[in-house]
């Protein structure tokens, strides 16, 4: 529980809020929304005046960041949307499975999500029970966790990230796991959030040295079970230790790229990528090709799952400003280490006839590793 | 404005109901204007309608100042665009609701910073940073918010826009710098820009009596180092940071003193030297870097002090007080008894080189009890802060907060002085009501005041009565306000009334240093002020008006006005001084004045180059600004000659080696360099000559840019400018080309107020309207 009491309404938090940055009003802005949720709860406000101001919050966490009280305002409206799981959550994700891919696919292809050209079949087969070893002895074994998005939308992105690790030494097993549980979460489903992690646990193989994800909100979500599961913490906790996303682990192990291609690389940070971390992507990027730090590298792109859906004024005014930053700096290849944003990067990219191509991080190390 | 900017939908209203002070109240409606017009727009409309109007940046004020009393509250967060940064002339204009932080981040590639850095600077607006004349740790050497905005564009509480700048007869926009959004809303500011220095050095003492500690800073500005920061955090303070984030500091220590040093050449930065005077001070542990992440890593614990005080209780009040520079570690001591008495931790910040301090009381809201006891601490902070001679708010401003306790601080003569300068804005009251004064009339009961001061009062009140006219420079009882009346050199302050002339107040003051000369010789201090001459000290020093701290004024009713204090940053009600200081005895005859002083340098040279028109002064000038950084320069020019003078001020060290190496610059540029003595009187010269020539001479700041200023020269004859800060030039007018606009609204209804019969220098500026 956050306690939107202790909010001193001191505003540090207004100037990096994405949703306040497109529309200047306060009831978008974190310390704006602690004050509702405060109203609402002393019965000065009805819940439906609150639908709107809560739904309009991305759940990017750069409020925490900055706040002197470390207060959670994501957090706080996410306990505030928490609700029983409905039947259509039951039903459709069972434990061990993924988000039932041709419905992701179907609707991802209605919404415009997906670009053109995408393979039409998920990664799902390709990535299926895959253990792939280097050529000579293996330095780490490693569990790999794709992720939804990449499996049915960006399969290459994920088939890049297992050649990279492969080359840097490590053998990868891809991992036998269903979807990390954000999307329930962010629904306010946090039961059916905890029966997906409970799964995950369950299926762990032992042994590994480490467990790489190049998704940041999936790797955010892996961090959450001990607090999802506090009847699991331990082992939880014991899995926890071991994630890494695909650029932390990399620069931790020492295994840097070989050579460097001469294209100008620029960055976008995802908002979930935990703050350790953030370092290393750019460091990579920077040793494998010319990479330029793009103005605004850190805010979000406004696409946060299925939030461009919901709020598309909002997604599109964030994502315009986004696009001007990256735009700015005159690279030819924006990169990133979440899928949600390269598909929402890629979206506006190309409504806007912008000359860049959005790639995965893995994408460019691939084409120096190996 | 349409539906988007209007807002009266309860989650719109809610979240407009606070700032970050505390208190709370629902506003009617919320407008959200996008630009200049529309504020005047909804300026226009609320004043028909008779709505109470809050201007409003980013509601992060600790004063209450942005809560409505059930009016509209007008959001300046939408004109948040960076105009113009320009970096050859070192400024920018901005709109109102531009974030501190994003222009300072706009300029930082420049080699440029905005001074004013507020501990909200990531979220606070420059609107709400002018409304508030907010500090931070760098005013101590640049100065506050209000002597970093040249120029602005303001909207009335009827609608009407005015463009305000330093060249009004009137100084209005000094008047309007924080008065909290209650005379005029911002929609436009040109503000200075500073060079970040080159080089940097982070030094922290720790020290195990805090006594020690104010030694070494007192040690230090009377040294004559002027730091970039100078923060002092007491024990309590320090413990409680050490407890939340162990930043590692000594957890012993009584106080801890951060000093940033910064210099354009590493060899001008006296790193060596203040460590010194810590060690010898009795400092117990002293750390100095120079590299960023470590100096930055000094800086972490200070820099989260507060989140610390926040993490450490259920609540922080932050509150803002200022004594004389001495008296700082008295109050600190008399701050802690405070707390002590009523069982209130008070861990206390400092910008210890000001003399302002930041007491933060720790205390549990839902405790009735401890609140009461924390507002008793508050209570007795505000009586202690006045019993050392200093000033209820240094930086945070009054607001709702502390509008009672102004009464404590002020006059009923000045509280109603003020009142008629917010009737000159706003006669109807409409803008930001129920802020910064108290409710209801001033029962005014001064006893006539004894001494000349009185008794030049009371001869205004009889010719005012005649109705006959006064001039004011040869008023005879001028001549007997001669007293120097204190000079301290722990506050680095003198009181000196109004007849004493400079040459001798340099004389008196020895190792002190009031760098303001005036354009004639003979100038008194009063007619300096009342001119508001600050060339060319003012390339170093800023302009003189910024270095009035207390100003006593005889006012044409007979009363005798005492404004300002001792203090180096106070808030406290309107900066009322700005309305004397400058308009020539028009609105009131100045009869002393606290001046701000400077420790009197090692050394100075001067020297004198002719170049050979201002195209080529303008480059040598930039050249060596970002070389040799002189003290002044003064490029002065008629149709015969360009005339630049540079002067080196420090110790004799400095002076010789930056005097070579600019030589040597302008040597290899050409230019044939002749020393100039040791006070050139080039420029009084020309003032003369002028004089003489025209029979009077006209003078007002210029609001143009180097280019813009050689353009001009071309065009303008027989005209002459003086350079005086980086800002700004003062060009030199024949009385006959006086501009003939009549003033703007309120300045002729301050004169009304002021001077109803008209009879103050009839013949001069606001005078003659
Ligand atoms: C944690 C914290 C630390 C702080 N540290 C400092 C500090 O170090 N130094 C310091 O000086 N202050 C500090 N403050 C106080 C505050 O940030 C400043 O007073 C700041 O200048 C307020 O700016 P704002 O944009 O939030 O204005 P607001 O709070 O919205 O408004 C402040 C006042 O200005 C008026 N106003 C706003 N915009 C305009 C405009 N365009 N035209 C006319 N009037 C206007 C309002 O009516 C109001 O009276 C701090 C506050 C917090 C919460
Ligand atoms: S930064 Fe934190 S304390 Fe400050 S207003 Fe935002 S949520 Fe509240
Ligand atoms: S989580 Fe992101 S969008 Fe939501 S309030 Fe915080 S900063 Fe704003």
């Amino acid at each position: 529980m956050v306690d939107q009491e202790r909010c001193a309404r001191c505003g540090f938090c207004l100037s990096v809020c994405p949703s306040y940055a497109a529309t200047d009003l306060e009831r978008h802005a974190p310390r704006g929304r602690l004050f509702l949720l405060r109203e609402a709860r002393a019965g000065r406000l009805a819940s439906a005046q609150l639908a709107e101001p809560l739904d309009t919050c991305l759940r990017c966490g750069r409020c925490r960041e900055v706040c002197p009280l470390d207060l959670a305002v994501d957090k706080a409206v996410l306990d505030r949307l928490e609700r029983p799981a409905d039947p259509l959550w039951r039903l459709l994700p069972g434990p061990g499975t993924r988000l039932p891919g041709g419905l992701v696919r179907g609707a991802a292809r209605l919404t415009g999500a997906i670009p053109p050209g995408m393979p039409p079949g998920g990664a799902r087969r390709l990535l299926e029970g895959v253990v792939r070893r280097p050529s000579g002895k293996a330095r780490w074994r490693v569990g790999y966790f794709p992720g939804c998005v990449h499996e049915y939308l960006l399969p290459r992105a994920a088939l890049a990230t297992v050649r990279v690790l492969v080359a840097a030494g490590a053998a990868v097993e891809v991992l036998p796991w269903g979807c990390c549980g954000l999307p329930a979460r962010s629904a306010g489903h946090r039961e059916v959030a905890r029966r997906l992690a409970r799964a995950n646990l369950a299926s762990l193989p032992s042994g590994l040295d480490a467990l790489i994800t190049d998704c940041a909100s999936c790797a955010a979500a892996l961090l959450e079970y001990p607090e999802l599961l506090p009847e699991e913490r331990h082992s939880a906790g014991k899995m926890v230790a071991l994630v890494r996303e695909l650029s932390a682990f990399l620069t931790e192990a020492g295994a840097l790229p070989p050579t460097r291609i001469g294209r100008k690389v620029t960055y976008h940070q995802p908002c979930h990528l935990e703050a350790a971390w953030r370092a290393s992507p750019r460091q990579l990027l920077d040793a494998a090709a010319l990479f330029r730090e793009a103005p605004g590298a850190e805010r979000c792109c406004g696409g946060a799952g299925t939030y461009f859906l919901r709020q598309p004024a909002i997604s599109r005014r964030i994502l315009e400003e986004k696009l001007g930053g990256l735009a700015a700096v005159g690279a030819e290849v924006v990169a990133t280490n979440c899928p949600s944003c390269a598909l929402q990067l890629a979206r506006g990219v190309r409504r806007a006839g912008l000359p860049f191509a959005v790639t995965s991080v893995s994408e460019v190390l691939a084409e120096v590793y190996g | 404005m349409g539906r988007d900017g209007f807002r009266t939908a309860l989650p719109d209203r809610l979240t407009y109901a606070y700032d970050a002070t505390g208190p709370t109240s629902l506003p009617e409606a919320v407008a959200l204007p996008r630009d200049a017009d529309q504020v005047a727009q909804v300026l226009r409309v609320a004043h028909r309608c008779g709505v109470p109007v809050t201007p409003r940046g980013a509601g992060s004020n600790l004063s209450g100042g942005s809560i409505t009393d059930g009016g509209l509250v007008l959001g300046l967060a939408r004109l948040n665009r960076i105009l113009k940064v320009d970096p050859g002339e070192r400024r920018a204009v901005v709109q109102p609701g531009v974030a501190n932080l994003d222009l300072q981040e706009a300029v930082r590639l420049h080699g440029l910073m905005f001074a004013p850095d507020p501990a909200s600077h990531r979220v606070s607006t420059l609107g709400g940073n002018a409304a508030e004349n907010a500090g931070g740790p760098h005013c101590l050497r640049y100065g506050v918010t209000a002597q970093h905005v040249l120029a602005a564009e303001v909207v009335l509480a009827d609608g009407q826009a005015l463009r305000l700048s330093r060249d009004d007869p009137c100084d209005l926009l000094g008047l309007c710098l924080g008065s909290e959004g209650t005379l005029a809303v911002f929609t436009e500011l040109t503000v200075r820009l500073v060079p970040q220095p080159r080089h940097l050095a982070t030094l922290l003492a720790a020290f195990a009596h805090l006594d020690d500690a104010a030694t070494a800073v007192a040690r230090t500005v009377a040294a004559g180092v002027l730091p970039e920061a100078m923060e002092l955090m007491d024990g309590v303070a320090v413990g409680i940071v050490e407890e939340v984030m162990a930043a590692g500091f000594p957890a012993t220590a009584d106080a801890v003193l951060l000093i940033e040093l910064g210099a354009a050449d590493r060899r001008e930065l006296p790193l060596e030297q203040v460590m010194a005077i810590c060690r010898e001070a009795g400092a117990a542990q002293v750390v100095a870097e120079e590299e960023a992440a470590r100096r930055e890593a000094l800086w972490a614990g200070r820099r989260s002090a507060y989140a610390c005080f926040g993490k450490a209780s259920p609540a922080v009040v932050i509150q803002d007080v200022t004594v004389p520079r001495d008296r700082l570690p008295e109050m600190i001591q008399r701050v802690r008894r405070a707390g002590e008495r009523h069982g209130i931790t008070v861990p206390i910040l400092a910008h210890a080189g000001d003399g302002n301090l930041h007491p933060n009381l720790l205390y549990d809201p839902t405790d009735t009890g401890g609140v009461q006891r924390m507002h008793a601490v508050e209570e007795e902070i505000v009586a202690a802060c006045l019993a050392l001679g200093g000033t209820i708010t240094g930086e945070h401003g009054v607001g709702t907060h502390k509008r009672e306790a102004l009464r404590r601080q002020l006059a009923p003569a000045v509280l109603t002085a003020m009142g008629r300068l917010k009737q000159a804005f706003d006669p109807a009251g409409r803008l930001n009501p129920g802020k910064l004064l108290p409710d209801g009339e001033e029962q005014v009961t001064d006893a006539s005041v004894q001494g000349p001061a009185g008794a030049l009062a009371r001869a205004l009140a009889r010719a005012a009565e005649g109705g006959e006219p006064v001039r004011v420079g040869i008023l005879p009882e001028l001549a007997a306000l001669d007293a120097v009346r204190e000079v301290s050199a722990g506050n680095l302050t003198a009181v000196v009334e109004a007849g004493v002339s400079l040459a001798r107040l340099d004389r008196e003051l020895d190792s002190l240093f009031f760098p303001f000369r005036g354009a004639r010789e003979s100038a008194t201090v009063g007619e300096l002020l009342a001119r508001g001459e600050s060339e060319p000290a003012c390339y170093r020093y800023g302009a003189v008006a910024d270095a009035v701290l207390g100003l006593e004024v005889a006012t044409a009713d007979g009363r005798v006005l005492r404004l300002g204090g001792a203090v180096m940053k106070d808030v406290a009600g309107y900066a009322l001084s700005r309305a004397f200081l400058g308009s020539r005895g028009t609105l009131g005859v100045i009869t002393a004045a606290t001046l701000r002083l400077w420790p009197r340098a090692g050394a100075m040279r001067w020297m004198e180059i002719l170049p050979a028109d201002l195209a080529q002064a303008a480059e040598l000038m930039e050249e060596l600004r970002a070389g040799e950084d002189p003290d002044r320069l003064e490029l002065t020019w008629d149709t015969a000659q360009v005339r630049l003078l540079l002067g080196f001020e420090g110790s004799a060290e400095s002076v010789r080696r930056r005097g070579e190496e600019a030589r040597g610059r302008l040597e290899r540029r050409g230019m044939a360099v002749q020393p100039a003595g040791e006070e050139p009187q080039a420029w009084r010269r020309l003032v003369d000559a002028l004089e003489q020539r025209w029979g009077g001479v006209c003078r007002r700041p210029l609001d143009l840019s180097l280019a813009e200023l050689a353009v001009w020269g071309a065009r303008a004859g027989s005209q002459v400018a003086l350079l005086g800060h980086p800002g700004g030039f003062v060009g030199l007018y024949p009385p006959g080309e006086r501009r003939n606009a009549p003033p703007p609204e309120p300045a002729r209804r301050l004169k009304a107020a002021f001077d109803p019969r008209g009879i103050l220098n009839p013949h001069l500026g606001v005078g003659r309207w």
